[in-house]
């Protein structure tokens, strides 16, 4: 589905020193690392918002989603507009597309809140919208900038478990990137863990964990102390 | 949306309001020389102006209504001063080169130096010029019977906006007998040296005025010892404000400016000398036969409350015409 | 909304004692108010017509003028702010003309114009022009340079192409600087042509009425009435455009 390998420096200064890595369809990646390891520039790389030394080649991709850490919402539009920005950005649309945010837009929970615009919503229901943007696009990869950091815990754990949920469905592939362990852990099906800048892949963990994971069993603990293994690594 | 309604019927009123209007002449405003560059090209359908312009303006056009056929024997322009102005002698010096001034305009025997000085004066041809003084009647003091005409058609014609007794009358007669000096005329003696320096405001190429010019050029200013100082302005009502300005001390302008601005503003000045009778007309381009055929129709007078503007309005109200800014 | 009533009752009251007591050389109130009623409605002596005709022509010159000036100058602040290459161009060309007030180009405003019909009518809509086009042009400009580049490279990531941005992001980002630009465009535009009236030889309109006014004399209640007729006319221009601003912007 893609492959990269890929360097990068901002004037003069090596940010990434080498990444390389494979993504297969279904696949749910998480890339974890400290802050300022490039884990947010590399997924704007794969989203082509970033210039890049190396290679990123797609195969079966035609559409991708993002979704932003500040939700990046049109303010003059209403949630139901904002959905249908991508779709409306390279086609003209019609009822049938209507429909199809309208019921994104339920599955995300926003059910009644179509027509309201963001001033009008909570940071929840905000991140909830880009969410709902992101996939209403129907995209062969679905990539995912820290979206849930500026949520306090409780919002966070819950739009964790309506990923998973929505995630479930149709098993696209997703790149998440996070500093978070337990959000690493509870996510991924691999999670790829960078060194400090200039970085590296530190190491890979393949997590073989059912779902509905439970944050609190012996094995979610297992898999924290491996990818803490690889962070601690230079 | 009440809004949008509003608005709307607010233009309907309006458009309404000035269609029952029955249709007059419509007026504009423009100096003599630029009245003569329109007629030319068309863009006006006539004009009322001094001369020489009339004459003038029979190159592209033709007279349909010389001023005396509108109000015979009218007065037309008059010598001003303003009360701030105090020395009489200097008075009595320019009413006397005026009357003399006049007198050789009207010698018969001047002739060639008199078309010399009107050409000088107007810049205009000596052909124009001779053509037009036919057309004046150079006088020294103005009917004064005719002069109240100015006030009564004034007062009709709703362009006065200040009652006599405002301005400190008990009636017309009292006005006009403190507005009209006769005393200046009258002693034709040959005035003291004047004291001070005298401003004197005049219309730029008015050929009514040539016995100012003569005045000057015939050196009678000089023989009794003024000194003076010229002004130009462009119509009378420009001269008015000049006199409310404290601009000048004596000027040549027409009586209806000088009589309305006189009682709307209460600019206080009195008449010493008269300058002429007549001397307008109303030019009109080709096509236009009688003043019938100018309803409608676009005409340029040198400024509201004019003589000219006046001379419009009177022809107008004969036929039953209102006059009309564009 | 009572203060309001009050200062503006506090204003009529001074107005009352400063005529009585001789401080101004003004009619009063009442007066003036009645001579505007009438003026309103029935044609005035000298020029022959209603105060509601001399508005109509000002408005039409003002309303002409202005719009030309929005339809160019929205489109082009659009694209100024929008590509940085254009905005030095063309920032340099309106540099050289801007610090014009528009009132400096009559003379040459009637020059150009003398060949068409109605050239007193082209200069001074032309003058409009002038004064309403640049404000709108820098308001427009600075609000679609503040677009958030964060919408559009998330715009960009969804694969939205420069007119899909264009059109969904830099312009309704700019309409508040394009309302407020029109509202002070018509402003100065209105400004412009009650003076270019007042200045004209020959003409209509409410600068003209006021002028002519004082030529003929002693017509002080006109001569306020038609300056109460300008303030109404200028202040009701900006209230229509504050009420599209608030129905536009609703989602701010």
């Amino acid at each position: 589905m893609l492959e990269i390998s890929v360097s990068k420096s901002f004037n003069g200064f090596e940010v990434i020193e080498e990444i390389s890595f494979r993504v297969k369809p279904g696949e749910f990646i998480c890339i974890v690392g400290e802050s300022g390891c490039g884990k947010t520039t590399l997924l704007r790389m794969i989203a082509g918002l970033e210039s890049y030394e190396g290679k990123i080649t797609f195969e079966g991709v035609r559409k991708i989603g993002f979704v932003f850490q500040d939700d990046r919402l049109l303010p003059w539009k209403t949630a139901l507009e904002n959905v249908l920005f991508p779709i409306k950005a390279v086609r003209k649309t019609d009822d049938r597309d209507i429909e199809h945010a309208k019921r994104i837009l339920r599955l995300v929970g926003l059910q009644g809140f179509e027509d309201r615009y963001p001033k009008e919503l909570s940071g929840g229901m905000r991140q909830r919208v880009g969410l709902a943007r992101a996939i209403a696009v129907q995209p062969d990869i679905l990539l995912m900038d820290e979206p849930f950091a500026s949520l306090d815990e409780l919002t966070r754990e819950r739009m964790q478990e309506e990923l998973i949920e929505l995630w479930g469905r149709d098993r696209k592939a997703v790149i998440f990137v996070t500093h978070s362990i337990d959000e690493a852990v509870f996510l991924a099906t691999r999670i790829i863990v960078l060194t400090p800048r200039p970085s590296k892949i530190a190491g890979e963990v393949e997590v073989d964990l059912e779902r509905p994971r439970d944050r609190t069993s012996e094995k979610f603990n297992f898999y924290k102390k491996q990818v803490l293994h690889f962070l601690r690594m230079k | 949306m009440r809004v949008g309604i509003a608005l709307i019927s607010l233009l309907l009123v309006t458009l309404f309001s000035g269609c029952s209007e029955e249709e007059g002449i419509y007026v504009v405003k423009l100096s003599p020389p630029d009245m003569v560059e329109q007629l030319k090209l068309k863009q006006i359908d006539g004009f009322v102006a001094w001369e020489p312009f009339v004459t003038k303006g029979e190159e592209y056009g033709k007279i349909l209504l010389k001023s005396s056929d509108i109000w015979r024997r009218h007065p037309c322009c008059v010598v001003a001063y303003s009360e701030n102005f105090a020395d009489e002698d200097a008075l009595k010096a320019v009413v006397w080169a005026h009357v003399k001034a006049t007198e050789f305009i009207k010698d018969g025997k001047n002739r060639e130096k008199v078309i010399e000085y009107a050409s000088e004066f107007t810049g205009l041809e000596k052909s124009v010029v001779e053509r037009a003084l036919k057309n004046i009647d150079f006088t020294t003091y103005p009917d004064e019977g005719e002069f109240r005409v100015y006030f009564e058609k004034l007062e009709e014609y709703g362009l006065l906006t200040r009652d006599l007794k405002r301005l400190g009358y008990e009636g017309e007669d009292d006005f006009f007998s403190d507005f009209l000096r006769r005393d200046l005329i009258d002693a034709k003696l040959r005035p003291a040296k004047p004291k001070e320096k005298i401003r004197i405001g005049y219309l730029t190429a008015d050929l009514h005025q040539l016995a100012l010019y003569v005045a000057i050029k015939e050196g009678y200013l000089d023989e009794v010892g003024m000194k003076y100082e010229l002004k130009q302005y462009k119509n009378g009502v420009a001269v008015m404000e000049a006199f409310k300005a404290g601009e000048i001390d004596v000027a040549y302008l027409g009586g209806a400016p000088a009589t309305l601005k006189r009682v709307n503003d209460d600019v206080r000045i009195k008449i010493i000398a008269g300058v002429n009778n007549e001397g307008s007309a109303i030019v009109v381009r080709e096509g236009i036969n009688s003043f019938e055929d100018l309803r409608g129709k676009t005409i340029a007078i040198p400024g509201f409350g004019t003589v000219q503007d006046f001379l419009l309005r009177i022809a107008a109200e004969e036929h039953g015409m209102k006059v009309i800014s564009k | 909304m009572r203060l309001k009533i009050l200062a503006i009752v506090t204003l009529i009251l001074f107005w009352y004692f400063a005529v009585l007591l001789g401080f101004l050389m003004l009619p009063l109130p009442h007066q003036v108010a009645e001579r505007f009623l009438i003026l309103l409605l029935t044609p005035e002596p000298v020029l022959g017509k209603n105060l509601l005709q001399h508005s109509i022509s000002s408005l039409i010159r003002v309303v002409s003028g202005s719009t030309v000036a929005f339809i160019i100058a929205v489109p082009l602040g659009i694209l100024m702010g929008w590509r940085a290459s254009i905005d030095t161009f063309l920032s340099t060309v309106v540099e050289v003309f801007r610090p014009i007030p528009p009132l400096a180009w009559i003379p040459l405003a009637y020059i150009l114009f003398a060949g068409f019909t109605n050239p007193v009518q082209l200069a001074q809509i032309f003058l409009v022009f002038l004064g309403a086009f640049f404000p709108c042009l820098l308001s427009t400009r600075e609000f679609a340079r503040a677009t958030d580049r964060n919408l559009i490279e998330m715009a960009r990531a969804f694969g939205a192409g420069d007119a899909s941005i264009l059109r969904e992001i830099v312009i309704p980002s700019s309409i508040p600087g394009i309302l407020s630009g029109i509202r002070i465009g018509l402003g100065i535009g209105w400004m412009t042509i009650v003076a270019a009236e007042m200045l004209a030889t020959s003409g209509s309109g409410v600068g003209y009425f006021v002028m002519v006014m004082y030529e003929v004399g002693g017509r002080l209640e006109e001569i306020i009435s038609g300056m109460a007729m300008i303030g109404l006319i200028g202040y009701l221009m900006n209230e229509i455009v504050l009420i599209a601003e608030r129905r536009l912007l609703r989602w701010r």
